[in-house]
């Protein structure tokens, strides 16, 4: 018997363990798991306590070459779009704008441009189909660029202000007066504001569009002056040196300015345009032609009263003054 | 052929302390390395490849009592039908140590093949349990999960053991 027990102990054992086994594989799920539970506490919870941490510490591993290999492909992305956050901070500014301005303002992207020492046009994304027509302001948030001159279906050519045929009626914002000019440029590209001989003008003066001459809008802006000269030549004008507010080097995405009237109005019958940050000319702006013609002193008196007028109530009547235009706004 | 014979090449006899402390390998291994090593829905079975060579070093009873106890851990650890990793590691112990006895254990890599046939058939007989009849779910894992668990398993074991061999 003995020796049977020795030379089957392992089969003797081998049937002990799986009859155990069975009996546990046969008990109710919940004594199962009492069991079980019971085993895990006792003897396993140290263990699984480790087992928890290490785990933990092995995530953290995984966790941390997850954000490396994010970091890194964060830094690639990051490198190749330094131009379009480029470009995507100056959308973000355009659209600042375009919130701003309650004229109705059509985004276009510059396509091609001359290449020339001195650009004088630009091809932008946008035609006809889009709404562009024939002489519409195209502007930046800055100000003035230049105005639609040669318009096709889906793109449109911009005569821009350095243009030898560019020409724009420009009013320029003195301390305490106004003054009526021509802005052009001059054939090396400079933009010259042509004054009346007894006009005044200074260093730092702003120059807006004076809404005459039906192409542009009052107030968008043009640049300042940097230099007050004498027409020598004649000695019949002044013509002062104007710094543009566009450099029209940076120039990548514009506006055409549509119409902000009731349709079948045009871009000319806005009085003027509340740019931001700049102080407006006046409504009366008319009476001030009036007097100008007639009496240069009583001008500059008028347009100080008119613009302060103006600017203490631009600030608040500017976005309900716009939309709806010019026949309202008018004298 | 006796167990001396399993002193070949083909699976290295390790000295006691150093068979201890591969089978402490396989535990930590077990508590903590298997769900970190999962590849592809694959796991290495820690405790085949403790299983595996201890019945080849002990043989039929030892592989019995090695198989029971590493059952009842993994139970222990799984908390579901406990008692089934029991009662196959113990089958499957009693197994391999009879193997022992029959197999030219001197052979090159038998170890590894030991080590993938138990690794399926402790998968044949778990997920057939588990399953309780539901085929599809078994032959989902069976036909894909099992096969490349069994390959991982006895490669890593072997390499493992090695390096306990060699250390």
């Amino acid at each position: 018997m003995s020796l049977f027990r020795a030379a089957h102990r392992a089969e003797v054992v081998t049937a002990g363990l799986a009859v155990a086994s069975l009996v546990l594989l046969a008990l109710p799920d919940q004594r199962q798991q009492a069991i079980a539970r019971g085993a895990n506490h006792v003897l396993l919870l140290p263990l699984s306590e480790t087992r928890g941490a290490f785990g933990g510490y092995l995530g953290l591993r995984t966790e941390n070459r997850r954000l490396r290999e994010e970091l890194a492909r964060a830094r690639i992305e990051l490198a190749a779009s330094a131009a379009e956050r480029q470009r995507a901070r100056e959308l973000v500014r355009l659209l600042g704008f375009a919130s701003q301005e309650p004229v109705r303002l059509l985004p276009a992207q510059v396509i091609d441009r001359d290449f020339g020492t001195l650009p004088t046009t630009f091809v932008i994304d946008a035609g006809s189909q889009d709404g562009v027509r024939d002489n519409l302001p195209v502007v930046t948030p800055d100000g003035l660029v230049g105005k639609t001159v040669e318009v096709g279906p889906r793109s449109t050519q911009v005569m821009l202000y350095t243009h030898p045929d560019f020409s724009a009626s420009a009013l320029l914002l003195g301390g305490d007066h106004l003054e009526f000019g021509v802005i052009r440029p001059s054939p090396d590209g400079e933009l010259q504001l042509f004054l009346p001989l007894r006009s005044h003008s200074e260093a730092g003066n702003r120059i807006v569009t004076s809404g005459y001459g039906g192409s542009f809008p009052r107030g968008i802006p043009l640049g300042q002056v940097v230099e007050v000269r004498e027409d020598r030549r004649l000695g019949l004008q002044k013509i002062d040196l104007v710094e543009p507010v566009v450099d029209l080097a940076r120039v990548s995405s514009v506006f055409v300015l549509r119409l902000a009237t009731a349709e079948g109005g045009s871009v000319g019958d806005v009085p003027r345009l509340f740019w931001p940050g700049y102080a407006y000319p006046p409504m009366a702006g008319e009476a001030f032609g009036r007097r100008a013609a007639g009496s240069p002193d009583s001008t500059a008196g008028g347009a100080s009263d008119s613009m302060g007028a103006v600017d203490s109530t631009a600030g608040a009547s500017a976005p309900d003054s716009m939309p709806s235009t010019g026949a309202g706004d008018r004298p | 052929m006796r167990g001396e014979e399993f002193n070949e090449p083909g699976v290295q006899r390790l000295p006691t302390r150093r068979f201890a402390a591969f089978l402490g390998a396989c535990l930590v291994g077990l508590l903590l390395l298997e769900d970190p090593l999962t590849v592809a829905g694959a796991a290495p079975d820690f405790a085949v490849i403790a299983l595996v060579y201890g019945a080849v070093r002990w043989g039929a009873l030892g592989g019995a009592v090695l198989g029971f106890v590493l059952g009842l851990f993994r139970d222990t650890l799984l908390l579901v039908d406990f008692g089934l990793h029991a009662l196959v590691l113990t089958l499957l112990g009693y197994g391999v140590g009879k193997l022992r006895e029959a197999l030219y254990l001197h052979r090159p890599a038998i170890d590894l093949t030991l080590m993938a046939g138990a690794k399926l058939a402790v998968d044949i007989l778990v997920l057939g349990v588990a399953a309780s009849g539901a085929w599809v779910a078994f032959e989902q894992r069976f036909f894909w999960e099992s096969p490349l668990a069994a390959i991982y398993t006895a490669v890593l074991g072997g390499v493992v053991y090695r390096l306990f061999a060699s250390a």
